[in-house]
């Protein structure tokens, strides 16, 4: 039972490996709904990748038994490394979340406005820069991103989720 | 803005433009990539409607799926008159056995046709194969080899059709993605045959890279304006009333009158056209404005002397003639569904 | 060559450097440049908006302005992605690679250097062999097959294992997964959905650039925050900075061979048609690093994983206009729209073209040589303040970078939902990145995995059918041993080395 426990922490550590694993798991299962000319190059290729998930998984356990006999593990505290993929530390955390953010604020409020409101938070709020500074930056960003994109280059740039509410 | 001085477009107050369209940005639609037949077509519209509508008009192209995932965005779209765009109704209306529910007609509002589509086939220049009656020569001794896109394309429901019109055996490549792949194909000598839209290979024939063998038109689809085009001049016609189908049948003693009924059928589905759409449920006077706009491009000389330049046909046809094609090409497709469901299971194993 | 083509390519010559018609090129070169610098929008994009302004223009200033276009200053596309990670195009996706770390480094302006110089001689070499090869393309162009796409495909393919890093098995597993991510939407074959779980937006399938953009500029964005870095070269003064534009450029000659080898591939690889220019980069990158001594700077800013793929993508535009103009059958996206504007003039390519009106062919093949060496030119006069930006604090060029990642993202197919991928494999690319997973073979195998499976499917078919024999085309035989070679070649030196080493030992 131990055996067992011991080798599911291990395994457990193998996020970006087990992530892969049940993706590729999902997708071969799903290629049996295919026809044969559609299906069997996909099949073939995610059945290799499947095994050399299985190999990798292998590797990473027998690694970090052998780790384990040596050397004390220097990762995380036991209690704390409990997410699949291990995002780590909270610096991680608002890092991606900041990336999230950029991201609705662009669909949301569009290009321009998106831009702007996302230079303006992320400059106060993450880097620290007075209310002027940071709102001149924004301004300045969102001026570029319509002046290049839209009236030199001519892009239709996206214009946002929210002004179709505001029309 | 660019370019301003050499800039030719004069915009001139239309009395046709659509009011709430003035000024506006427009999503064109085209379900091929850039460079490809539909997009040239589209490219050179986009002016000359821009300049009726005084709006500005955006070239989309979205080729995934032989042009479904385009049409789809269109049925999808606001009717607010800001989505438009072409479709191709023979690949529709060929999805349709495929479990695609597109339908040309009624998914969409219809605002004109741009032309018939023409479809012809075509050999190779080195392929030794000079005639239609050579190519039964060797289709008596082999099975032909044709080169098509997919397994759920519109030439995937020509084939099988006009192969058992002519009494040939055959084999289907699938997998040549885009004209010129297919032309590649024909022109190395991979496969006999290639099922093509005579327009988009026009350059093709005209420089001797590949030949027509077959028109696969009938009377009623191709028209005079076919049979006048020196580009097929002499080369034989699968329908109508001295087509070859009803040759073939009249030597293999089967019904003549069910031959020809049949080749006319599938010339009318193959032959469908490439038609200008808006999203379902427009409402009427965009409709009409939309309508009225198209048509008068279309027809405009200023149009016409850039399509003769560019060697691109227009024969446009209004919204009502246009459905009234597709309701008959609909019914067409119902005699073919056995067959062509059966060639299209059969290109997947 | 005969006489009458000397004529002509003089004539066109002339014409092209002739007041005012040099102004055209010029001037196309400059928006080209600006097009290309933007992420998302490329010389593609450009042309698209140009042909209704040129409707009423004679054929040479049209020949002028799009054979400038079609090279399309991709090496402004490359400056940005040694900058800041962001790739303007595909085919500048591999340019970064190698690119950034050097900007990491305080070496901005080696990188530029050496990128600006690969892509001018690149884009020379193209166009002398499009130029040799105008007289015998046709037949050139009908020699390649599915057969011999297919072995190109693999051995792209047999690259990856140069380019996996640490983990042989890690790279390969990315790069499967690449190969799966490309098989997403409709079937070429068959028609039908693959992979697309009902959702409207994977029946599209997922764009390399969203992908690009997430897995590289998104995730250095992350790892810049978490790393608490100040600046991105590390170095607060120009004066600071170390490198400089001519040992960029003295790099190309020094690794002379490369140059070649790399722009040949791109040309070959450019001749193809239907395949992005992205491919032609990466395999040359597979190909640097394979057969470089040392591989273990590559990824880390080693200058020969840069100008490989320079030399390449700018080399492909020469070998693009071979099937373009023998067939008027486009190699890439970017001489499908040249096709597209030119039959629009009444200018197809084509055998008409060429027997007809050869001048204007060479004033189109002029026309763009000229543009990739304003390109390159007024780039390193850009020098000096592009890698300034290195200097700059990262906390405000984060929303600078993440807003261009962004918008690129979505504006490169005009989908929203493009946005949301790229975060997505921003937040991949990082994990990747944090654990130790290579990145390339999965962007390699991406590019090239329709290539792979169409011809595949293809060759198999035409063989069972007897319309191919795949073992007696001279072409697949050369391309089967380059494979063969670029498998055991790395196992083969190491045996020789430990030989040699054993002998000396021995002697000592």
């Amino acid at each position: 039972m131990s055996g067992l426990a011991g080798l599911w922490r291990h395994t457990r550590r193998s996020g970006v490996t087990l992530a892969l694993a049940m993706v590729v798991v999902g997708l071969l299962a799903d290629s049996y709904s295919l026809s044969r000319i559609a299906g069997w190059i996909p099949r073939s290729v995610l059945a290799v990748t499947l095994g050399l998930i299985v190999i990798q998984l292998g590797l990473d356990v027998r690694g970090r038994m052998r780790n384990t006999q040596s050397t004390p593990p220097s990762g995380l505290k036991p209690g704390t490394a409990t997410l699949l993929l291990r995002v780590g530390s909270i610096t991680e955390a608002v890092a991606i979340l900041w990336v999230g953010g950029a991201l609705l604020a662009l669909l949301l409020l569009g290009m321009t406005a998106g831009s702007a409101l996302f230079a303006f938070a992320f400059l106060r709020a993450y880097a620290g820069e007075n209310w002027r500074s940071s709102g001149v930056f924004a301004l300045a960003l969102a001026a570029c991103v319509h002046l290049v994109f839209g009236t030199v280059l001519q892009a239709t740039l996206y214009p946002g989720w929210l002004w179709q509410f505001a029309r | 803005m660019l370019f301003p001085a050499l800039l030719n477009v004069t915009a001139a107050a239309s009395p046709n433009a659509c009011e709430t369209l003035k000024g506006e940005t427009l999503r064109w639609i085209v379900p091929n990539s850039p460079g490809g037949g539909y997009d040239t077509y589209s490219r050179l519209l986009q002016p000359f409607l821009a300049q009726e509508l005084e709006a500005t008009i955006v070239v989309e192209n979205r080729s995934a799926a032989g042009g479904l995932v385009a049409a789809a965005a269109i049925r999808d779209a606001a009717p607010d008159g800001k989505t438009i765009g072409i479709i191709n109704a023979a690949g529709l209306l060929a999805a349709r056995l495929d479990g695609s529910t597109l339908h040309p007609a009624t998914d969409f509002t219809v605002l004109a046709r741009l032309l018939r589509n023409r479809t012809v086939l075509l050999t190779g220049r080195e392929s030794g194969i000079d005639s239609l009656d050579q190519l039964l020569g060797v289709a008596g001794r082999r099975p032909i080899v044709i080169g098509v896109r997919d397994a759920g394309s519109a030439s995937i429901v020509a084939v099988p059709v006009i192969a058992e019109l002519l009494g040939m055996d055959y084999v289907l490549v699938t997998g040549y993605v885009g004209n010129t792949a297919r032309i590649l194909a024909v022109v190395r000598g991979e496969v006999d045959l290639i099922v093509q839209n005579l327009d988009s290979t026009r350059r093709f024939i005209e420089d001797g890279t590949v030949r027509p063998l077959l028109q696969v038109t009938g009377v009623e689809a191709g028209g005079e304006a076919g049979a006048r085009d020196p580009i097929v001049a002499g080369i034989p016609v699968l329908g109508g009333e001295t087509g070859v189908a009803q040759q073939r049948a009249r030597l293999a003693g089967r019904s003549v009158e069910q031959a020809k009924k049949r080749a006319d059928s599938l010339a009318s589905l193959v032959d469908a056209g490439r038609l200008v759409v808006a999203p379902p449920a427009l409402p009427d006077q965009l409709r009409r404005c939309l309508e009225v706009a198209v048509g008068t491009v279309l027809r405009s000389p200023g149009l016409q002397a850039a399509a003769d330049r560019a060697k691109l046909r227009i024969e446009p046809a209004d919204a009502a003639n246009a459905r009234a094609d597709i309701r008959a090409a609909a019914e067409a497709l119902v005699d073919f569904a056995p067959l062509v469901r059966a060639t299209m299971q059969r290109a997947r194993q | 060559m005969d006489p009458v083509m000397i004529d002509a390519a003089l004539e066109g010559l002339r014409l092209v450097f002739s007041w005012p018609y040099i102004l055209y090129p010029l001037a196309a070169t400059l928006i080209a440049m600006l097009f290309s610098a933007a992420p998302g929008l490329n010389s593609s994009t450009l042309m698209a908006l140009l042909i209704p302004l040129t409707y009423a223009w004679e054929p040479l200033p049209v020949m002028l302005v799009f054979g400038a276009l079609v090279g399309g200053a991709t090496f402004m596309g490359s400056a940005t992605a040694i900058l800041f990670n962001i790739p303007g195009k595909a085919s500048n996706a591999v340019t970064l690679l190698d690119g950034y770390p050097m900007t990491r480094q305080g070496q901005a302006k080696t990188a530029i250097g050496c990128a600006a110089a690969a892509s001018a001689l690149g884009s020379t070499l193209g166009i002398g062999v499009l130029i040799a090869m105008l007289p015998v393309m046709r037949d050139a162009v009908l020699v390649l097959g599915p057969p011999e796409y297919l072995m190109l495909a693999i051995w792209g393919l047999t690259t990856l294992a140069a380019v996996a890093g640490d983990s042989l098995i890690k790279g390969l597993i990315a790069a499967g997964f690449g190969l799966q991510l490309a098989f997403i939407g409709y079937d070429p074959r068959t028609a039908e959905p693959r992979f697309t779980f009902g959702t409207e937006y994977l029946q599209d399938g997922i764009s390399l650039v969203p992908v690009l953009l997430g897995l590289f500029a998104l995730a250095e964005i992350i790892d810049l925050m978490v790393s608490g870095r100040e600046t991105l070269s590390g170095q607060r003064r120009m004066q600071d900075l170390s490198g400089s534009v001519l040992e960029g450029i003295r790099a190309v000659f020094r690794n002379f061979g490369l140059f070649i080898r790399s722009s040949l591939i791109g040309i070959v690889i450019g001749a193809i048609p239907g395949i992005g220019g992205s491919v032609a980069g990466f395999v040359a990158y597979g190909h640097a690093s394979q057969t470089a001594r040392d591989r273990s700077r590559f990824g880390h800013g080693d200058i020969r994983g840069l100008l490989a793929p320079e030399a390449a993508s700018d080399a492909k535009d020469g070998g693009a206009l071979v099937p373009t103009l023998a067939l008027g059958i486009p190699g890439g996206t970017g001489t499908a729209m040249l096709l597209g504007a030119l039959t629009l003039h009444g200018l197809s390519p084509g055998r008409e073209l060429l027997n007809e009106n050869l001048t204007l062919v060479f004033v189109l093949i002029w026309s763009l040589f000229l543009s990739n060496w304003i390109t390159s030119l007024l780039g390193l006069s850009l020098v000096n303040p592009m890698a300034r930006l290195g200097t700059i604090r990262t906390s405000r060029l984060i929303p600078v970078i993440l807003a261009l990642a962004m918008i690129g993202a979505i504006q490169y197919r005009g989908l929203a939902a493009d946005a949301v991928c790229a975060a997505v494999f921003g937040l991949l690319g990082y994990l990747m990145k944090r654990h130790h997973w290579p990145r390339v073979p999965l962007v390699i195998a991406m590019s090239l995995a329709l290539l792979l499976e169409t011809n595949l499917h293809l060759t198999l078919r035409l063989q069972e059918l007897g319309r191919i024999n795949f073992w007696s085309r001279p072409v697949v035989l050369l391309l089967l041993v380059l494979i063969l070679f670029n498998l055991f070649l790395p196992l083969l030196l190491r045996k020789v080395r430990a030989i040699r080493a054993m002998r000396r030992g021995l002697r000592s």
